[in-house]
């Protein structure tokens, strides 16, 4: 009996101490960096305290002189602690799906199509910027938008009730602020080795401060990009409509991926497809939008469509059109798009009076 | 020294009937009720809850009295295989009592759950195929949809709210429920409401508010790794509020122009 007393406390205190102890949270480096530095060692370890120094880590996330023109342009709000309550908040929140290193792959990321965004590379889908490079930046209002109403079709649900309540006040702009420090830090990693790569340079913490001042200054670019419609929408008549339509198969170009029907099935249909197109940024097989679901990932507002066709979807095959399409077209194609889920994608093709 | 047993045991069922008793004035009870059949809802929780305190406290009894009686006699107990009008008795007694819980609470559950029994105007709106919203639960969110101007749910005018269910109060309010991927429960607490979102079926849920104010709506069915964070807001206001949020929601829902911020928007940083 006592033998058996004196196991089942063994048997406890081993759990006790081996299975409590919290494990220590860490970034993880990208498989960009693991693969480009994956015959050194030193560089990875160098990489690895340099970005700890510049960034901190996922308890004490730090705000770096080098994303000081970020902070002055209040992209990033946060001081530090408040960027150590948004950092908690995402552990709490968003963690399961985009990862502790914002690298969209939590335990829950396997399970959904589409994935979750991978912050670090800087590109972020829906935004309210155009202009070169393509892949511009988002504003921060382009992100609190996402957060605010998900992102319809996909897994991300929106967090507009703990914007308004008293007892989340500001917390919701805590964890943006986390996340837009997560996108800096992934893109400076990515950069610094780069540059090592490109120039034959040892990484240094200098070299990491110095990206981190390129990317941040990147994010203040974006915020004078913005481009909003001049004009508002015209109604919704069929001329407007059937006008959409005729843009949408010929000038416009949509029908080549989002097929004839809209049914986003164009490259099924092309007999010599574009190898390049079916790959997205993150290395996702890119798909063109089903447009007969009246389902929009980046908002469904006139505004929200406006900005897709004319500023593009960031790092897809979908490009901007705003070079190609003049605004009023852009408004032509927005009524017919509007339109194809409850009238059919042919419906105005002959308009009937 | 063998009769300490008895003591020891003896506190459980008197802590545990004083907290029941003490919990409705600490407000640890039930949360407020502010439907108009959540009243019958308690009852027959109440009714259940009396039969299992008599229940409990009878077993109990017996239990710490024979702890107590006949505990330091020094002999072991008497194995009984069979007693069979014992085994009837502790048979029929629970299955008397469930039948009459499972007859005593048909009616209820009738008026609250059964198609043919809704109110008139809950079922003239379904029959038509018009009610007040749709409510579609997906992971990890409630998609709500609005029928709009014309009635219709699934036209362009439809407005969408997202985890804010506005109602207004002292009206029937019937929504549709259906589910995106896989199962949920819409749970309404202050309603007493619950009901499974499956997917693939179209489930009628129906209740009427009788208070204004912001309620919990909840899934309350393990739905994935994101339930925690599958929480909404019920907000039940007058006729004339929930109007102009529906016309204010569809203008948002519309817009075409990016708001020119003014000084004061500015200020509270209003998102886009």
């Amino acid at each position: 009996m006592n033998s058996r007393i004196r196991f089942g406390v063994v048997v406890l205190a081993v759990g006790w101490i081996a299975g409590c102890e919290p494990t220590p949270m860490e970034y993880v480096l990208s498989d960009y960096s693991q693969q480009e530095l994956r015959d050194d060692a030193q560089a990875q370890e160098t990489l690895r305290a340099a970005l700890v120094e510049t960034f901190g880590t996922p308890e004490t996330p730090l705000l770096p002189d080098a994303i000081k023109s970020a902070v002055d342009a209040k992209i990033i709000r946060s001081n530090a602690d408040g960027l150590a309550t948004g950092a908690k908040l995402y552990r709490h929140w968003c963690m399961h799906c985009h990862g502790l290193s914002g690298d969209g792959n939590g335990p829950t990321a396997p399970f959904l199509t589409p994935k979750p965004r991978d912050y670090r590379n800087g590109v972020f889908k829906f935004t309210s910027t155009a202009g070169l490079p393509t892949r511009m930046k988002p504003t921060r209002d382009d992100l609190m938008h996402t957060l605010l109403n998900g992102a319809p079709g996909t897994s991300m649900p929106s967090f507009r009730i703990f914007y308004d309540e008293p007892n989340y006040k500001g917390n919701l702009d805590a964890v943006l602020d986390y996340v837009i420090l997560l996108s800096m830090r992934g893109e400076t990693e990515r950069a610094a080795v780069g540059t090592s790569t490109a120039l034959g340079d040892p990484i240094s913490t200098e070299m990491v401060r110095e990206e981190a001042e390129g990317v941040a200054k990147s994010w203040v670019a974006a915020n004078e990009k913005v481009v909003s419609p001049t004009k508002p929408k015209p109604a919704a008549d069929p001329e407007s409509i059937a006008r959409g339509r005729q843009l949408y198969l010929t000038k416009g170009e949509c029908a080549k991926c989002h097929g004839p029907l809209a049914r986003g099935d164009g490259w099924d249909l092309d007999p010599n497809p574009d190898p390049t197109k079916n790959k997205d940024e993150w290395g996702s097989p890119a798909k063109p939008l089903d447009l007969t679901l009246g389902v929009y990932h980046g908002g469904a507002r006139p505004l929200d469509l406006f900005r897709r066709i004319h500023d593009g979807v960031k790092g897809t095959p979908m490009a901007a059109q705003s070079v190609n399409l003049k605004e009023e077209e852009i408004w032509d194609l927005v009524n017919y798009v509007r339109s194809i889920p409850y009238d059919g994608p042919g419906a105005a093709a002959t308009p009937s009076h | 020294m063998n009769k300490l047993w008895s003591l020891v045991f003896l506190p459980v069922p008197i802590l545990c009937v004083a907290l029941f008793a003490m919990a409705p004035g600490k407000g640890w009870w039930l949360p407020d009720n502010v439907s108009t059949f959540g009243s019958r809802v308690d009852d027959l929780f109440n009714l259940i809850l009396g039969i299992v305190t008599v229940a409990f406290v009878a077993t109990e009894g017996i239990l710490i009295y024979c702890l107590y009686r006949y505990a330091g006699r020094g002999q072991r107990a008497l194995f009984v295989h069979t007693n069979h009008s014992l085994e009837l008795w502790w048979t029929l007694i629970p299955a008397g009592i469930l039948v009459f819980i499972a007859l005593y609470q048909f009616k209820t559950w009738r008026d609250i759950k059964v198609q043919g029994k809704f109110p008139a105007d809950v079922a003239q709106k379904l029959s038509r195929d018009e009610p007040d919203v749709e409510v579609l639960a997906g992971q990890f969110e409630w998609r709500i949809r609005y029928p709009g101007k014309d009635g219709k749910i699934g036209t362009l005018d439809d407005v969408i709210s997202l985890n804010d269910l506005h109602v207004p109060v002292n009206t029937n309010f019937v929504l549709r429920l259906r589910s995106r991927d896989v199962l949920h429960s819409f749970f309404l607490p202050n309603f007493r409401v619950k009901q499974d979102a499956v997917p693939g079926m179209t489930i009628p849920v129906w209740f009427q508010g009788t208070k204004e104010g912001t309620f919990d709506l909840f899934c309350a069915e393990l739905c994935g790794w994101g339930h925690y964070k599958m929480r909404g807001r019920i907000i039940v206001q007058s006729k004339a509020s929930y109007d102009a949020w529906l016309e204010e929601s569809y203008e948002e829902q519309e817009r075409d122009m990016a708001a020119v911020k003014t000084v004061a928007q500015t200020k509270t940083e209003v998102p886009q």
